[in-house]
């Protein structure tokens, strides 16, 4: 979004949703993870997404703030593979979005922490400027900012926009 | 202007065009990511620590899973294509299977076979030998998806070199394994090394596999192929440059095949 605005393609964004993160560990939770600190355990491993995704500068931020230093096993480029390998039981344990351990079905079990509040990710919404149908798009950035759209997105797991 | 000359009969004009059509789809996409290199900072993205890192991972991880083909390519070519025995074409099939799987189905098989959770998993790691996340577990991948190429190569070359030498050397008292060296395999050399230099290719442009089974990591498990796929989130310009340079490496791995290939192969069909 950064991008489209410095480029001057949308309007102001308004965040319509936000995520934070939540350990994802393999049902019964094999290696005991507690805590965020837990995960730098050397006998934990542990997989991340790679700093250059949001979920991976997430992690990255959280890590600075708490002085945890993390040595994953592996880095992946989306947090999809990072729950996949979690939910097969390659991984003790795994940084993804609470609304990924919502989705997974009960096939991972998560573990929440508090320093997640210290990163959280916000999803912006806006129209483009250059909108075949304008007035469509700017109904929908309503109803997504709307209290049906909200109400889902908070089933889903998603923060409310700050 | 060159004429194109025909080796063996002439190429009918038709069969020449629609060839050419061919080359051009194969080398205008690559020119077309060639025009997008951001040439001015080529050498420094290139020359990152993650891209030499990434680099050098696949040129090792590369060659150990060609030597992996060849020490079990040979045998299985030899098999299958000099032995006869019931179910063997069922078999043959099997074993150019990962030619066909799309490769992060193979990653799927290796990760229930060798993972921790997988068919020999446990017994691996009793015997405290961890594959995933490994280098290891690149090297199997990479190999797991190039061993067809070797045994295809060497088992048609193989079959066409027929088996009158062989005969003749048994006859002269030789036992089965010196005839495999010293006469078998010399005379299917140029195809060995082919389907060798084909599989490092293969090894080299592994991604599939390697991402689903492997995991991705500097200088562990992170190969080119899956550093190219990483810097495309944030540093196109990286990645387009990285993807130019394992076309380059492919395209002298592929020049080295033709040039051990080729001499050989005239030479000995001209002594046949």
């Amino acid at each position: 979004m950064g991008k489209l605005t410095h480029a001057s393609l949308t309007g102001t964004p308004v965040n319509f949703a936000t995520n934070r993160l939540e350990i994802a560990v393999p049902k019964g939770n094999p290696a005991k993870v507690r805590s965020f600190a837990d995960l730098a355990k050397p006998a934990v491993k542990t997989v991340v997404c790679a700093a250059a995704v949001p979920c991976g500068a997430a992690t990255l931020t959280l890590e600075q703030l708490t002085g945890v230093t993390i040595r994953p096993v592996s880095e992946e480029t989306a947090v999809t593979d990072v729950l996949g390998k979690v939910r097969s039981g390659e991984a003790d344990a795994g940084l993804v979005y609470v609304t990924d351990i919502r989705a997974s079905n009960g096939s991972v079990d998560g573990v929440t922490f508090p320093e997640s509040t210290r990163a959280v990710n916000a999803y912006p919404i806006s129209v483009l400027k250059r909108s075949d149908n304008p007035r469509l798009a700017s109904a929908f950035v309503a109803f997504v900012l709307g209290s049906d759209a909200q109400s889902l997105l908070s089933a889903d797991g998603f923060g409310a926009p700050h | 202007m060159t004429r194109l000359r025909a080796t063996s009969g002439p190429v009918p004009r038709w069969v020449i065009a629609v060839a050419i059509v061919g080359g051009v789809f194969v080398l205008l996409p690559l020119a077309a990511m060639a025009t997008r290199v951001n040439w001015g900072q080529f050498g420094a993205l290139v020359s990152s620590p993650s891209s030499v890192a990434a680099l050098l991972l696949s040129l090792r991880t590369s060659l150990a899973a060609t030597a992996l083909c060849f020490v079990l390519g040979v045998p299985m070519a030899v098999v299958v294509g000099r032995t006869r025995f019931a179910g063997q074409r069922i078999l043959r099939s099997l074993v150019l299977l990962p030619l066909v799987l799309p490769p992060v189905v193979g990653g799927i098989a290796l990760l229930y076979t060798f993972g921790r959770q997988g068919l020999l998993g446990s017994t691996l790691s009793i015997l405290g030998v961890d594959i995933a996340f490994s280098t290891t577990a690149v090297v199997l991948a990479q190999t797991f998806v190039a061993l067809p190429f070797l045994v295809l190569s060497l088992e048609g070359a193989l079959r066409t070199a027929g088996t009158r030498y062989e005969e003749v050397a048994a006859t002269l008292g030789a036992r089965p394994t010196t005839v495999l060296w010293r006469v078998t395999l010399p005379l299917v050399l140029p195809a060995v090394l082919s389907g060798a230099v084909l599989s490092f290719a293969r090894a080299l442009g592994e991604f599939g596999a390697t991402l689903t089974f492997a995991g991705s990591l500097q200088g562990v498990t992170r190969t080119l192929p899956l550093e190219i796929y990483l810097q495309r989130e944030t540093d196109p310009d990286a990645a387009v440059a990285l993807a130019l340079v394992l076309v380059a490496v492919a395209v002298v791995v592929i020049g080295i095949a033709q040039r051990v290939a080729d001499p050989l192969s005239l030479r000995r069909q001209g002594s046949l």
